[in-house]
């Protein structure tokens, strides 16, 4: 629900309706209004015509008193030095008495031209009135407004003029064109005048497409797309610009909400903003920040009575409470840390924050424990509670009171310093704490803490009667798996502290937290960062590192961008900047690829069956998913592909796998091998999950589970939800996600009837392997599967294939030692003839060519470097292998 | 057309009405804008000085022992000090009050009648 609704009155029928259109209300039948929870909007016809009436008349008197009130103040000046010069007898030369009453004249008509130039800024240079921040409307006055039953007079009826500022309603006014017919409003003209606005480039070029000016005013500037009206649908014009005033939390209307109004009559200019990669919201955020920013920068002034004031806390606020000689050695004051750095914390946290305000209210046991993820921003909520505090946005009975963080590690080096240790210490802090009033302590990473110690010299077992009986409300956090170890392990404790989940927080929120970081990262770098960059920060920490959490890893990605941009020779923070830096981060190839990265997927299919024979099914279904991967297009809560590999040994199916690890992913060391055959036992599940874990290093990986049907039915299930889901979660609350990875899963299922078929049966062979699927896997986890593809067994052609394959293999690696080496098709038919086992498929290959040629080769050389200390010029294969 | 409205250059009359709506705005914002942003100047004055001098607080906490600490010599040395320490701070709170007043009545409320008497003085004695 929004803070202010947009409606027209009906004169005719006496009736109001909701509006949210934004057509431009011309027809004098109808009146727009706007109405919030408690002010009304409404500019009459009337009081617009004679506004615009006095305007030009105004405008000339103001011309006429700032040059006569200038005039006076500059011959003032000379004028009081002659009259005091005269006064003071310093002159020789007396002037005559008529001269000396007009320079005072002069003079005192200079002293009420500078009040009036006073008046004229203190009334001229901004808005009359200042807009508030409007609670979100309630259902039941959007339902009232929607029957009638609204009460009109319980409302403040606002001018929204008097909350322009002066430049908007000049811009509306010079739109204007009087003619024959009348007077109206050329909003083209408008839309330009916007445009050169200094506030609407400034937005333009945040979001790094300052060319958009030239396209919004030129290309899309039809009259379709921005007609000529009558004048009084500056009515209109005037109640949208303040709407988008209100709903941006600005004070005043600004040029940019002129803007936005237009851009809400004439939808078709935010087809420009699509052409520039820039989504609407975007840009209505990117004005929301300048306009927050800019009355954030005004808050550090005490004195700015249109600010409001935030107490610091006195210099004799520590006299009324007690001593805390240790707790000062070992904490910080949170409110002073908030008030010195600056910033806005808690964002996308407030329900969390009124949790734990509502639990520090209570008499008793106000102690509460902040329990969530690491990343989620546990620690912001205690930075929330602190500026709330500080702004005076907290129930009377929180008052005044000033948040401590406790150091764990000052805290442990303090205890070990005194001679009493760890007790002694937490005697003196206990005795401390009760002379408190007014304090919260906080312990970030409670745990770390509580497990310090071993047996009876473990911190809690001095800590637990300081934290069951403390005389101050205690918060901490801890993570979920911590949370359920100690509380298994110390129930009475943990239930002495309230449990306040802490969730991930949405994107939109992550986004409105970097934006909070802009300035200081401007600062810091001496860099720009546009906008667009900061929603690529979060689109691609959302895909590529599901591991982590938000806000923490939005935040840590745009630090880390933000320090190679001041690397850059622009030093700008751009979206190719930040995926770059993603890419280097998780070593993964971001999507929206490169040129060189395109072609690389293209040519995919044609490199691995350089290196692998047949199997096009297989090798297709894999290259699919990946160029499905890398455009973006695919569901990303599921991995690239999951696919099932049947066939005899030797066939290939592993070999493929590795082939694309190392094609694609980059490496052998992309690949993930289990050999599933290893583990036919429930208790292995462990050992399966420690290698599942490898995921959290390489999340852009191949996962191969060799082998599948080997394994028991409580280690599929393990399988059941990573295949749906891409996810597994540990016994330890760990989630793995493999959405970033292909998973490939072989079997010899249905080998012996593949093997005995013959090449022209083979489709009929590999339905009936298929149907023999459920009785070796449970038919949910086959459904799991995106393709389960069956190899067929290799002829003898396909083999004499691979060993030209694994001949030219040998052939490189000897050209890597400047070795020249030859073969023809005898050393091929003699690997074939020697390496054919029917069932087998290659893999005798590879061992007749290391038997016969390797062993060969290898002697040949050695006997080269003993005769001539140099490896062999030329090798020829056929010379090599054995003559049977 | 609903309403006639021309926007063309203005006559002599109209921008001489224009000078009547300037001395009225100009008086309502010395006598009506002013007082009240200085009044509102005033509070916040009072509020950085409350908070930065604690004076709320302590006073408060007069009854309170120095630093929380419940024996004789608690109670003492907080009422010796805070009984020291309330009227020098509430007396710079009130020099800052009648500070306003002074300027608010000698400036303010006099300053264009005052100005505008000199101005026309001479053709007075004339």
């Amino acid at each position: 629900m929004s803070n202010v609704i947009t409606a027209f009155h009906d004169k005719l029928q006496d009736k109001s309706q909701l509006y949210d259109n934004h057509a431009v209300i011309i027809d004098s039948q109808y009146e727009p209004f706007l109405i919030t929870q408690f002010d009304l909007f409404f500019l009459s016809l009337q009081e617009l015509t004679e506004r615009l009436k006095s305007y030009k008349a105004m405008i000339a008197f103001r011309k006429i008193k700032r040059v006569v009130s200038t005039s006076l103040l500059i011959a003032a000046i000379p004028l009081s030095i002659i009259y005091v010069m005269q006064t003071l007898a310093l002159s020789s030369t007396t002037l005559p008495h008529s001269l000396l009453v007009l320079i005072k004249e002069i003079i005192f008509l200079a002293a009420l031209a500078l009040l009036i130039l006073w008046h004229e800024v203190a009334t001229n240079f901004d808005a009359h009135k200042l807009l508030v921040t409007y609670p979100k409307i309630d259902d039941f006055l959007k339902s009232s407004l929607e029957n009638q039953g609204v009460q009109f007079q319980q409302y403040l009826i606002q001018q929204p003029l008097d909350y322009f500022h002066p430049v908007t309603f000049d811009l509306i006014v010079n739109a204007l064109t009087t003619t024959k017919q009348g007077t109206i409003l050329d909003t083209a003209k408008l839309l330009k005048t916007i445009l050169s606005h200094e506030h609407v480039i400034r937005v333009l070029t945040r979001l790094d497409i300052p060319e958009a000016q030239k396209r919004l005013s030129a290309v899309q500037l039809t009259p379709e797309s921005a007609p000529q009206y009558d004048y009084t649908a500056v009515q209109s014009f005037v109640l949208y610009a303040t709407e988008q005033a209100i709903l941006t939390k600005s004070k005043r209307v600004y040029p940019e909400h002129l803007l936005l109004a237009l851009f809400a009559i004439f939808p078709v200019l935010k087809e420009v903003l699509q052409e520039q990669k820039v989504d609407f919201m975007t840009f209505v955020k990117t004005i929301e920040w300048y306009i927050i920013n800019e009355q954030y920068q005004a808050r550090t002034n005490a004195f700015d009575i249109s600010q409001p004031y935030y107490a610091k806390g006195g210099v004799a606020d520590g006299w009324v409470k007690g001593y805390t000689f240790y707790l000062d050695k070992i904490s910080t004051n949170v409110l002073e840390q908030v008030n010195n750095r600056g910033g806005i914390y808690g964002v996308g946290h407030t329900k969390e924050i009124n949790n734990l305000i509502g639990i520090l209210q209570k008499e008793y046991d106000a102690n509460a424990v902040l329990v969530g993820d690491p990343g989620v921003g546990k620690s912001s909520i205690i930075y929330g509670l602190a500026q709330r505090i500080l702004e005076g946005d907290i129930p009377p009975a929180l008052k005044n009171l000033t948040i401590k963080t406790v150091d764990i590690n000052k805290f442990l080096s303090l205890a070990s310093a005194g001679q009493g240790g760890l007790p002694e210490l937490v005697q003196k802090l206990s005795e401390e704490l009760r002379k408190q009033v007014g304090t919260i302590l906080y312990f970030d990473d409670l745990e770390v803490l509580l497990s310090t110690g071993v047996g009876e010299g473990t911190a809690i077992s001095y800590l637990m009667p300081l934290l069951l009986e403390s005389p101050v409300p205690i918060v901490g956090t801890m993570t979920f798996a911590q949370y359920t170890k100690l509380k298994e392990r110390y129930p009475t404790l943990i239930d002495a502290f309230k449990e306040v989940r802490v969730d991930q927080v949405s994107e939109e929120d992550t986004f409105t937290i970097l934006t909070t970081k802009i300035d200081q990262l401007e600062k810091m770098h001496k860099i720009s960062i546009s906008i667009p960059a900061l929603k690529e920060v979060i689109t691609l920490t959302a895909t590529y590192q599901p591991n982590k959490r938000f806000p923490k890893k939005a935040v840590e990605l745009l630090e880390q961008a933000a320090a190679q941009a001041a690397n850059t020779k622009e030093r700008k923070l751009t979206r190719e900047l930040v995926t770059q830096v993603i890419q280097t981060l998780s070593d993964i190839p971001v999507a929206q690829a490169s040129p060189e990265e395109a072609e690389k997927l293209l040519t995919l299919e044609k490199r691995i069956h350089q290196k692998y024979v047949n199997q096009h099914d297989a090798v297709l279904a894999i290259v699919d998913s990946l160029q499905r991967a890398k455009t973006n297009i695919r569901n990303t809560g599921h991995p690239f592909g999951v696919f099932l590999f049947l066939g005899p040994s030797g066939v290939g199916k592993t070999e493929l796998a590795k082939i694309t690890a190392k094609e694609y992913f980059g490496s052998d060391f992309s690949l993930i091998r289990i050999d599933l055959s290893q583990y036919k036992r429930d208790d292995d599940i462990p050992t399966i999950i420690n290698q599942l874990k490898k995921v959290t290093v390489r999340p852009y990986t191949l996962l191969l589970l060799d082998e599948f049907e080997k394994t028991t039915p409580a280690i599929h299930d393990i399988f059941m939800r990573l295949f749906d889901e891409g996810i597994v979660v540990t016994p330890e609350d760990e989630t793995l996600y493999f959405n970033n990875a292909i998973i490939i899963a072989t079997s010899n299922i249905g080998s012996d009837l593949l093997l005995k078929t013959p090449p022209d049966k083979f489709e009929e062979a590999k339905l009936q392997v298929l149907d023999l699927l459920p009785t070796y896997l449970k038919v949910e986890l086959i459904n799991r599967f995106d393709k389960v593809v069956v190899f067929g067994a290799l002829s003898l052609e396909h083999l004499q294939q691979i060993a030209v394959l694994m001949v030219n293999e040998l052939v490189s690696k000897l050209a890597e030692q400047g070795i020249r080496s030859t073969y023809t098709n005898k050393t091929i038919a003699y690997i074939v003839s020697h390496g054919y086992s029917p069932g087998m498929g290659a893999r005798p290959l590879r061992r007749v060519l290391q038997d016969s040629l390797e062993t060969a080769l290898a002697k040949n050389i050695l006997q080269s470097q003993q005769a001539t200390g140099k490896n062999p010029q030329d090798i020829d294969f056929d010379t090599l292998i054995p003559s049977n | 057309m609903i309403q006639d409205l021309r926007l063309h250059k203005p006559t002599t009359l109209q921008i001489f009405s224009s000078s009547i709506d300037f001395v009225r705005s100009f008086f309502g914002w010395w006598y009506g804008d002013i007082p009240l942003a200085l009044f509102a100047l005033l509070r916040r004055v009072f509020q950085v000085f409350n908070d930065t001098t604690s004076f709320g607080v302590i006073l408060r906490g007069y009854f309170r022992p120095w630093k929380n600490d419940y024996n004789i010599a608690g109670w003492l040395v907080g009422m010796v000090i805070k009984t020291i320490y309330l009227p020098l701070s509430g007396s710079l709170f009130i020099l800052i009050l009648g500070l306003f007043f002074a300027l608010l009545l000698l400036q303010l409320a006099v300053l264009p009648v005052v100005i505008g008497l000199i101005i026309i003085n001479p053709f007075l004695a004339a």
